[in-house]
C-alpha cells in the first residue's frame, strides 16, 4: 500500500525552486542521452535515456501525487537502481544544465519513504542504524584488525603504527567497511604511508565508516546520521581535517552531500573533508614520499576517474600528478577526467548482490572498451567500486588487466628511509 | 478587429508576457531563499559565468560537439527567432507610431532571409523530434504544438509580407499567432529563454563552486 | 529558364507610372496620387495609391494640410507636400515623414473602422499592395 500522506509530505518538501525550474524547462531535447553510459552500452536504448528517466519517475510523482501506485513504484524501482548509477555525466550535456542525478536521488528518496529499495541496501541501512557501519562491524572488531594488520607490517617495514582515536591529530582517517572484512591490507598499506610519511594521524574508534549506503538506499535520516557520525567524531577527536581512503561516493557524501544533510548554514561541512588522492599527491610534491626511480611502473597503466572524485569532485588532475610520478607509459582514457564514464559499479549498485551483476557488467561495456582501447595492463581505481567493478569487468571482457589502488602501487615504488627499514634486513628486500 | 488585436489583446499579451514571467521569478526566487540553499552557498561569479558562456557559444559545450547538426540548427533558430520580431523593420515602425520608441530596423530582405530560416530550422527541430527514438520517446503532443506555435508568427508573417494568400485573414493570424506566443512563454517550456539563465548559473556553482569541477 | 522577376516590373512599372504623373503639368488634384516622395529613397515597400478625391469628402482640405502656430493651433497650410515640413529623418520637424503619413492616415482609418462604415485601410499590406 502507498501511503500517501507520506508522499504528499515528501513532495511538497523536495518541491524547491530547482525542481520546479528543471521539471518545467526540460526542452525534452535529448542530448543528455549523449552523456550516459546505461544508454549507449545498450544501443541507445530511448528508455535509456536520463530525461526519460526522470520523467517516468520524479517527472511522474509530481504529476500523479497521490495517485501513484504500487505498479508504479515498481517501475520506478527498476528505473533508480537498475538504469542509474547517479553518476551525473548527464547534467554536463544539458543545455540547461539540469542537474538530473539529484533528481533520481531524491526519487530514490521518495521510493524508499514507501519502503521500496534494493534489499542488500536497507539491510546495510540497517546496519548503520546499529553499529554505526554498514557492515555491522563492533569497534572491538576494526580495533583487531588495526593490530593485526601493524603486526603484519613488521616483516618489512619499523615502526608502523595505528593511533586509535588519538586526540588532535591532523587527519581522521575514515574507511569503507569493506576494508576490514575483505581488504584489511589497505588499512596496513595507509598505516605504512602515514608512518613514513611521519604523519600526525588517527583512525576513529567509532565514526570511521566513511561510506554512505543509507544515502543510495534513499533513507536521508540515515543518511545524515551516517555523516554525522563522522563529523561528530572528527570534532570530539579535534582533528584538523577528515581524511577518506580510496573512495568516490565517501567523498561525495562527506564533503558535498553531507553538510546539507546535516543542516550545515553555509554548506560546508564543519572539518575539512580531503580525499586519498589530494593526501598524496601532496607527499609527493612535498618529498614526504619519494619514488625510487629504480621501481617505476614500466608496464602501459591507465586511470579510472571515480566519477565522485573527477567529475563530481574536481580531483582530476591531482591523480595525474601522482601517476607522473610513478609510473612511465601512462594513457588515458578517452573521455576522461570529468568526461569520463562511470564504471558501472556506482550509485550503491556494486554492494546490491548477485541479482545486479549481468546488469553491471553489460553497463560496463562502455568502460571495458575504453580500457581496451587504452592497451594498459594496468588501471588504477581510487575508489572501491570501481575497483571491484573493473576486476569483474577485466574477466567478463577478458581484458587482461590488473587493478591497483594508489595505496598498493605507491608500496610499491617508494623508497623506504632507512629508518623504516627492519633491522638486517635492510639489503635484503627486492 | 484589426484595433481589437492589435490594442487591448495586444496589451493583454505583453501584461501576460512580461507580468507572468515576473511572478514567476519572484515565486520562484523566494522560493529559492528558504529551499535552494545551495545557489547561494556556493554562488561563484567565475564559475557560474563560465558555466552560462559555455552554453552560450556554438560549440563550446561537450554535448554539442556530439550533435553538430542540430547544435548548428539550434542556434540559428534561437538567433533568428530573437532577432527577427525585435528588429523588423515592420514591428518598429509600430512600436514607433505608438510609443515612440523604436529599435535598430534590420532590412526588410534580411528579415525575410531569416524568417525562412526560422521556419526552416523549425521544422529541422520538429523532424528531429520525430525522427530520434531518445527524443521522440520524451516529447508529449505540447511538445509538437509548442514548435508548431513558435514558428507560426514567422510563416504567417513571411505569407502577409510577400501578400501571398488571403492577406487580411493571414495578417491576423499573424498577430494572433505571435500574442499566443507571447501569452505562453511564463507557462510553457519557453520560460527557458528567462531560466536558462538561472539553472546555467545554478550548475556552475554547484558544480564549480561547491565541487570545483566543470559544468560543460 | 529564366523567372520572370514580377516585382522588378511592378516596381520600376509603378515608377514610370509615377514620374509619368509628376511630369503631367495640372495634374497636382489628380484622383488618386501615387505616393512616393523620393526623400525616402528606394521605397522598401511596395508604394501606395492614395485615393485624394475619395478623401477630400471626408474632412476639411486643413485637417491634413495644415500647419500650427506657436500656440498649436492649426493655421491651415498650403496645399503642398508633407514633406515640405517633414523630414524623411526628424529634423527641425520632430515627426518624420513615414511616421507623419501613417499617423495621420492611420488614426483616421482606425476611426472609421471603429464605426464601422466605409473601413479605410489599417494593415501594411491594404495600402502598401503589392
Ligand atoms: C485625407 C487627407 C487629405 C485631405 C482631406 C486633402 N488632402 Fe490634399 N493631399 C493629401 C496628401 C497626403 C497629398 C500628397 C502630399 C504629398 O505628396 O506629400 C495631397 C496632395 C494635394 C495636392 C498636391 C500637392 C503637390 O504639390 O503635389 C493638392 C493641390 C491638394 N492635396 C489639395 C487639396 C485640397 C484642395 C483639399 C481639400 C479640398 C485636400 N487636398 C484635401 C491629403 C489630403
Ligand atoms: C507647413 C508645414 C507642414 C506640412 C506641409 C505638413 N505638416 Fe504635419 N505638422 C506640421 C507641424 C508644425 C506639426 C506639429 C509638430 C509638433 O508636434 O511639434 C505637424 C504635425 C503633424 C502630425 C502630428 C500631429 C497630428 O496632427 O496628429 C501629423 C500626423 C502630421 N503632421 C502629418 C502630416 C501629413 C500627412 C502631411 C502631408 C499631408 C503634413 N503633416 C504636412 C507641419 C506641417
Ligand atoms: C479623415 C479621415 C481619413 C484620413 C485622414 C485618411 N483616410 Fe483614407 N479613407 C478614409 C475613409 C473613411 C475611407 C473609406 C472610403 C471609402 O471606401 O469610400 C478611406 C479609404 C482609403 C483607401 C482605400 C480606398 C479604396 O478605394 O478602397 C486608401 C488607400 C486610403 N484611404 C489611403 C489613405 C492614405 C494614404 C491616407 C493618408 C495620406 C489616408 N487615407 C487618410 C478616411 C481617411
Ligand atoms: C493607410 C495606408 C498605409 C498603411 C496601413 C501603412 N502604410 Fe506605410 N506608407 C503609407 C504611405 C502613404 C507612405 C508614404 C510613401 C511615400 O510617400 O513615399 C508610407 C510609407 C512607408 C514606408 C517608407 C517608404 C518605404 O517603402 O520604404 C514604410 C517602410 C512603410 N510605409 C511601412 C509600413 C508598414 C510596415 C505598415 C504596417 C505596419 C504600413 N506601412 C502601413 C501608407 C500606409
Ligand atoms: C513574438 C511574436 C511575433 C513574431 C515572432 C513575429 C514575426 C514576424 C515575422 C517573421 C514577420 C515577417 C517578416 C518578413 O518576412 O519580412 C512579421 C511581420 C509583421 N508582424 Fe510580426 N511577429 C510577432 C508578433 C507580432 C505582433 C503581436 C504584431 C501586431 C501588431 C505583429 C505585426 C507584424 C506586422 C505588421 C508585420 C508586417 C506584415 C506585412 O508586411 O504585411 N507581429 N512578424
Amino acid at each position: 500500500m502507498v501511503d500517501t500522506v507520506e508522499l504528499n509530505k515528501l513532495l511538497d518538501e523536495y518541491d524547491s525552486a530547482r525542481i520546479k525550474t528543471w521539471l518545467n524547462i526540460c526542452s525534452r531535447c535529448g542530448l543528455c542521452a549523449e552523456g550516459c553510459f546505461y544508454f549507449l552500452s545498450h544501443n541507445r536504448d530511448p528508455k535509456l535515456s536520463p530525461a526519460y528517466k526522470v520523467k517516468k519517475t520524479l517527472g511522474e510523482m509530481y504529476r500523479k501525487r497521490v495517485k501513484a501506485d504500487d505498479r508504479f513504484f515498481k517501475e520506478c524501482y527498476e528505473i533508480l537502481w537498475f538504469q542509474c548509477t547517479l553518476c551525473k555525466r548527464c547534467s554536463l550535456y544539458c543545455p540547461f544544465g539540469i542537474d538530473i542525478a539529484s533528481m533520481m536521488s531524491i526519487a530514490r528518496n521518495i521510493c524508499m519513504s514507501q519502503g521500496v529499495s534494493p534489499e542488500r541496501l536497507i539491510e546495510f541501512t540497517e546496519n548503520s542504524r546499529k553499529s554505526g557501519n554498514h557492515m555491522g562491524l563492533p569497534s572491538e572488531e576494526l580495533i583487531e584488525v588495526c593490530e593485526w594488520m601493524v603486526e603484519e607490517t613488521e616483516d618489512e617495514y619499523r615502526g608502523v603504527t595505528i593511533p586509535i582515536d588519538k586526540q588532535g591529530a591532523k587527519y581522521m582517517y575514515t574507511i569503507n567497511p569493506r576494508e576490514v572484512v575483505f581488504y584489511p591490507q589497505d588499512i596496513g598499506n595507509a598505516a605504512v604511508i602515514f608512518s613514513i610519511a611521519e604523519e600526525n594521524w588517527t583512525i576513529p574508534s567509532f565514526g570511521w565508516d566513511c561510506t554512505n549506503l543509507p544515502m543510495f538506499a534513499g533513507d536521508r535520516a540515515m543518511a545524515a546520521k551516517s555523516v554525522d557520525n563522522v563529523y561528530k567524531k572528527a570534532q570530539e577527536l579535534d582533528a584538523e581535517k577528515i581524511l577518506i581512503t580510496e573512495c568516490g561516493h565517501a567523498y561525495r557524501s562527506l564533503a558535498f552531500e553531507g553538510p546539507y544533510m546535516t543542516g550545515q548554514s553555509d554548506g560546508k561541512p564543519p572539518v575539512d573533508v580531503i580525499h586519498y588522492v589530494q593526501l598524496i599527491d601532496e607527499y609527493l610534491k612535498e618529498g614526504r614520499l619519494k619514488i625510487d626511480p629504480e621501481k617505476i611502473i614500466k608496464e602501459p597503466i591507465t586511470y579510472q576517474d571515480p566519477c565522485n572524485v573527477s567529475r563530481n569532485g574536481g580531483l582530476w588532475e591531482e591523480a595525474r600528478n601522482i601517476i607522473n610520478y610513478l609510473a612511465e607509459d601512462f594513457r588515458d582514457m578517452t573521455p576522461n577526467r570529468d568526461h569520463n564514464h562511470c564504471c558501472g559499479g556506482g550509485g550503491g549498485i556494486m554492494p546490491m548482490g548477485p541479482d545486479f551483476k549481468p546488469g553491471r557488467m553489460k553497463a560496463g561495456r562502455i568502460k571495458a572498451e575504453q580500457i581496451r582501447e587504452t592497451g594498459a595492463k594496468i588501471v588504477i581505481a581510487p575508489c572501491h567500486n570501481c575497483f571491484d567493478q573493473i576486476q569483474d569487468l577485466g574477466e567478463k571482457y577478458e581484458l587482461d588487466i590488473k587493478v591497483f589502488s594508489f595505496k598498493e602501487l605507491l608500496l610499491e615504488t617508494m623508497i623506504i628511509p632507512e629508518k623504516f627499514k627492519p633491522d638486517g634486513k635492510a639489503n635484503e628486500k627486492d | 478587429m484589426y484595433d481589437l488585436i492589435t490594442g487591448p489583446l495586444l496589451w493583454f499579451s505583453f501584461i501576460v508576457c512580461i507580468g507572468g514571467v515576473i511572478i514567476r521569478l519572484v515565486y520562484l526566487f523566494s522560493l529559492s531563499r528558504v529551499k535552494d540553499r545551495v545557489l547561494y552557498n556556493h554562488a561563484d561569479a567565475g564559475w557560474g559565468l563560465r558555466s552560462l558562456f559555455h552554453w552560450l557559444i556554438p560549440f563550446a559545450g561537450s554535448a554539442m560537439r556530439m550533435q553538430p547538426v542540430f547544435t548548428f540548427m539550434g542556434f540559428v533558430f534561437h538567433l533568428s527567432l530573437l532577432s527577427v520580431p525585435l528588429f523588423l523593420s515592420a514591428h518598429n515602425i509600430l512600436w514607433d507610431e505608438n510609443f515612440g520608441i523604436s529599435l535598430w530596423s534590420m532590412p526588410d530582405r534580411l528579415a525575410d532571409i531569416l524568417s525562412a530560416v526560422t521556419i526552416i530550422s523549425g521544422l529541422f527541430l520538429f523532424l528531429r523530434r520525430l525522427s530520434r527514438p531518445e527524443v521522440r520517446i520524451l516529447s508529449e503532443v505540447r511538445d509538437y504544438i509548442l514548435i508548431i506555435i513558435t514558428i507560426l508568427p514567422f510563416i504567417t508573417g513571411f505569407l502577409a509580407y510577400r501578400q501571398w494568400g488571403p492577406y487580411e485573414t493571414i495578417f491576423i493570424m499573424h498577430v494572433l499567432s505571435g500574442e499566443m506566443l507571447l501569452i505562453l512563454i511564463p507557462f510553457s517550456k519557453l520560460s527557458h529563454m528567462i531560466l536558462f539563465f538561472f539553472t546555467r548559473l545554478f550548475i556552475g556553482f554547484e558544480m564549480g563552486g561547491r565541487r570545483g569541477a566543470r559544468s560543460w | 529558364m529564366r523567372r520572370i522577376n514580377y516585382t522588378f516590373i511592378i516596381k520600376w512599372g509603378l515608377l514610370i507610372l509615377t514620374l509619368f504623373f509628376w511630369i503631367t503639368p495640372g495634374m497636382s488634384q489628380e484622383d488618386r496620387i501615387i505616393m512616393n516622395h523620393e526623400e525616402l529613397g528606394i521605397h522598401s515597400r511596395p508604394l501606395v495609391i492614395f485615393p485624394h478625391n475619395d478623401h477630400e469628402g471626408l474632412t476639411e482640405c486643413i485637417r491634413c494640410h495644415h500647419d500650427y502656430d506657436e500656440y498649436m493651433t492649426n493655421i491651415g497650410g498650403d496645399e503642398g507636400k508633407c514633406s515640405d515640413c517633414h523630414q524623411a529623418t526628424p529634423g527641425s520637424n520632430p515627426i518624420n515623414l513615414t511616421k507623419a503619413i501613417h499617423i495621420q492616415c492611420k488614426s483616421c482609418h482606425m476611426k472609421s473602422a471603429k464605426t464601422n462604415v466605409n473601413k479605410g485601410p489599417v494593415m501594411c499590406g491594404q495600402c502598401h499592395i503589392r
